[in-house]
């Protein structure tokens, strides 16, 4: 008897958890590069053989023109590549900024890292009338000469990506592959926006607010079976 | 738990307020000379990792792929607002007085505390003093001085301005300086169209008009304001919606936790 008190009380939380989760994908609804997160019911994707646990969609946002030179959007399964002081970090949000000493760096202010370290475009801004260009695979150009190329990498098992604040991504070696060619494509002026889809949440929390109460129904159920049982004791 | 998720609706609920708040004013500055509009960036809070796992069991057939930790976030947060300074339509004015640049660059200003300050705002005026002035007053500088005498001003695509007196030629006075910065993005917005350097925006670099990647001037015109105001209706459109849908959240939680109230009778 109180173990069905139990499985329907865990029932509870775990629905409560979720709705953390749904609440959380809703809230960054406009959050460049967000990747949102799964419930623990949409994880279990069942309908091959073999059961698949997925903690975060990575599936692709919608890619916003905004023109801005220094926005790029990336399609494909890779990652733009961070510099933090604790290490690589990787990120879908190419939203770039250029730094007071010249550095090409995300909004926070950690460098984007090419394939030979940080990119210091400064020379490129003072000289001339910069007509900054990133192409498909990834190299930076000032009219036709390369400045250098964006590391962008690739992990072969996203699931095992770890999120952090401003929308990055790590494991725990923060070393990473560079990606081939043709497992990427990069638009200039563009941003992706997040992946979240407020109908798939909308409908997530209908659905875990009625298992919710569902559970509710069941803990009150047993409450008053118990409350009988107790009342044929009585002579 | 409950009252967290309530917290992280109302972070969103908070970021979409600021959002209206920057799309509002850019629109009612459509009209404004050489404004550039702005936009609101978004970040996502800090992770935080839920020990249990409810699917931790590995299912006979399972593939166990995730890093076997469920991480719950904790909202959003406006990270910045950046402004956008692509160019505005040039309006030709036909005033003599009325410079656009058309490329990089601004006119640099001496404010009445004595610092610079910067702005693309070429609705020039000559003050009492004889001596080049924005709307507002302030001097341009480098600056010059001009007498009564002057018939008319002409600015040259470079910045060169000569004046014709009366009974003279043309009288070269000087030439406008522009200033550019590294990352215009970073510039402080002061009001009445004016910036301010920053450490995020770097130190101004002074040159001419016309070289080094500098804009070109264009008397005559005025740059309008670069906001678009079909874009801003659709961004104000989606953060209504984003506003909404956060309230949802609010809702929602708000039921459950009545409904976990109800399991004691």
């Amino acid at each position: 008897m109180t173990e069905g008190l139990e499985n329907a009380a865990s029932a509870m939380r775990n629905k409560m958890m979720n709705i953390q989760i749904v609440a959380n994908n809703l809230a960054n609804v406009n959050t460049t590069g967000f990747k949102r997160g799964m419930t623990f019911a949409e994880m279990l994707d069942g309908e091959q053989e073999v059961t698949t646990k997925k903690a975060t969609d990575f599936s692709e946002g919608v890619f916003v023109e905004t023109n801005n030179p220094l926005n790029v959007a990336i399609s494909g399964d890779a990652f733009f590549t961070v510099k933090t002081p604790e290490g690589e970090y990787l990120t879908k949000n190419g939203d770039f900024k250029i730094d007071n000493n010249g550095y090409l760096t995300t909004r926070e202010g950690f460098k984007v890292l090419g394939q030979n370290g940080e990119i210091n475009l400064q020379d490129e801004l003072i000289d001339k009338n910069i007509n900054l260009a990133i192409t498909k695979n990834g190299e930076i150009k000032s009219d036709d000469k390369i400045i250098t190329k964006l590391k962008i990498s690739k992990v072969e098992n996203e699931q095992v990506l770890t999120k952090a604040d401003g929308q990055r991504f790590y494991n725990n070696e923060k070393q990473y592959t560079i990606a081939n060619d043709n497992d990427f494509e990069l638009y200039h002026g563009y941003l992706e926006s997040s992946n979240t889809n407020a109908i798939i949440e909308m409908q997530q929390m209908i659905q875990l607010q009625k298992d919710y109460e569902a559970s509710q129904k069941m803990i009150t159920s047993i409450d008053s079976m118990m409350s009988q049982v107790k009342e044929m004791g009585k002579i | 738990m409950s009252t967290r998720a309530l917290r992280t609706a109302a972070t969103g609920m908070y970021a979409q307020q600021l959002n209206i708040q920057v799309i509002s004013n850019n629109i009612a500055n459509l009209n404004t000379t050489s404004f550039k509009k702005s936009r609101a960036e978004f970040k996502d809070l800090m992770y935080q990792e839920i020990s249990t796992n409810p699917q931790q069991e590995t299912a006979p057939g399972s593939v166990e792929q995730t890093n076997a930790k469920i991480q719950v976030g904790s909202g959003v947060k406006a990270s910045s607002t950046q402004k956008m300074f692509q160019q505005g339509d040039l309006q030709q004015t036909g005033q003599q007085l009325d410079v656009a640049i058309h490329g990089d660059g601004f006119f640099q200003v001496r404010k009445a505390d004595g610092s610079f300050a910067y702005t693309r705002d070429g609705s020039l005026k000559i003050s009492s003093e004889g001596s080049l002035v924005t709307t507002d007053g302030f001097i341009i500088e480098p600056g010059f001085s001009l007498d009564e005498q002057v018939l008319g001003i002409s600015i040259s695509s470079e910045g060169v301005i000569s004046a014709q007196e009366v009974g003279e030629n043309n009288v070269e006075l000087g030439t406008l300086e522009l200033a550019k910065f590294v990352n215009p993005g970073g510039l402080m917005s002061l009001g009445n169209n004016l910036y301010a350097e920053t450490e995020a925006s770097g130190t101004p670099i002074l040159g001419q008009a016309g070289h080094d990647g500098f804009g070109e001037l264009q008397q005559g015109y005025l740059e309008s304001s670069n906001v678009d105001i079909v874009e801003e209706m659709i961004s104000m459109i989606s953060a209504q919606r984003s506003y909404e849908i956060n309230s949802k959240t609010v809702k929602t939680v708000e039921e459950m936790m009545g409904i976990a109230n109800n399991i004691k009778r």
